[in-house]
């Protein structure tokens, strides 16, 4: 019963993170990393000015 | 903040180094720390990199240790990597006198963002030794620099770090050299730094974290992080990883956070997390957009940015998950 009962929770647990946040793969967070860090690296070059 | 910077060497944009070097001066009138300044422009040559000269801020004696000093920094490194293609792991902390004082702190206090220091004829004042297990420390000093007792620290520090050296294999990386026939000024004998500190770069995931808060609380260090609302000064943290297991060797801290990347651990199989002998967490922990947000948004430099996190509140610990 009690087996039962931890696998429905743990099922559940993975279902909510499913559904709060995707998990990417290895390469798509590198990608996101990248892109994260462009972007940023933007938008601190317009706050310090060019030069 | 005022600031010059040089550049040397043909290095291409990516994999230039930056030495950020801290002049001498402190509790004194700004003309004279203006002086320090303007001597301290040309003072050391790297053979390559950027060689980058601030003023420091304000006018006291802990001008170079201050709480504003630690944003500063990451946003000098985060424009000497855009505007000057520096390499994040490439990048050295240096002082004179009151930038001697100013790099015995800020090495173990950001020593996460160091690839190597160089601290000349400074005092270390309450700065914490044990956070430089991962950063080589070149400490240079006049044998006959007696003032507030600037000699005998450094031979205090260099038994520290040749036993803590020793207790530690592999860390604790340093160079110390007492010159006796020297006062303060040394005549740039000191500038070997320079050839010594390049051979060095940061490796920002290091298997084996020891981590000491300052006076000033840090959040994150390499791939820790913690809430600066739940730490005090001297609170410690050792922690490391092998294979996919992860381990809190030792922790003041009851809650912290552990930052994962795929060059730490296998994140396709199930990663375990040890606090000392007891099994915490057994689980795949995956990556999360919001993960990345959140160090991106900490100005933390590409390598330190974790895609994959585990949170421990005391005995317990989860996957972090965020919208």
């Amino acid at each position: 019963m009690n087996i039962l009962k931890y696998s429905l929770l743990a099922l559940s647990s993975l279902c909510a993170l499913a559904a709060e946040a995707p998990s990417l793969t290895n390469e798509q967070a590198n990608q996101a990393i990248a892109q994260s860090i462009a972007e940023r690296e933007k938008q601190s070059i317009k706050s310090y000015g060019k030069d | 903040m005022k600031f010059v910077y040089s550049r040397f060497g043909s290095k291409k944009k990516g994999d230039r180094a930056l030495y950020i070097a801290m002049h001498g001066g402190g509790e004194t009138l700004p003309i004279i720390n203006d002086q320090q300044w303007n001597n301290h422009k040309n003072l050391y040559q790297p053979e390559e990199g950027i060689y980058f000269v601030p003023r420091s801020p304000t006018n006291s004696w802990n001008m170079w240790h201050q709480g504003y000093m630690d944003p500063f920094i990451e946003q000098i490194i985060e424009m000497a990597i855009i505007k000057e293609g520096v390499n994040p792991n490439k990048v050295y902390i240096m002082g004179f006198s009151a930038g001697g004082d100013g790099t015995y702190q800020l090495a173990p206090r950001v020593a996460d963002l160091w690839a190597a220091a160089a601290m000349s004829a400074g005092h270390p004042g309450d700065a914490q030794i044990d956070s430089l297990y991962n950063l080589p420390f070149g400490l240079y000093m006049g044998g006959q620099d007696s003032p507030y007792d600037r000699n005998k620290f450094a031979m205090q520090w260099e038994k520290e770090l040749d036993t803590l050296a020793q207790q530690n294999h592999g860390a604790y990386i340093h160079q110390v050299r007492i010159f006796p026939q020297y006062g303060h000024w040394m005549k740039l004998e000191d500038a070997m730094s320079m050839k010594w500190m390049p051979t060095f770069k940061r490796n920002p995931i290091p298997k084996k974290v020891v981590w000491v808060q300052d006076d000033v609380l840090r959040e994150r260090f390499c791939w820790l992080q913690v809430d600066s609302s739940e730490v005090r000064q001297g609170d410690k943290i050792v922690a490391s990883y092998k294979g996919n297991v992860i381990t809190i060797e030792e922790s003041d801290v009851a809650n912290l956070s552990i930052g994962l990347n795929d060059e730490m651990l296998n994140l396709n199989k199930p990663v375990r997390l040890m606090r000392g002998k007891k099994l915490i967490f057994e689980g795949i922990v995956p990556h999360l957009p919001a993960n990345i947000q959140e160090d991106v948004d900490a100005m933390r430099d590409m390598y330190l940015v974790f895609p994959a996190k585990l949170r421990v509140q005391g005995d317990s610990a989860s996957v972090v998950v965020k919208e």
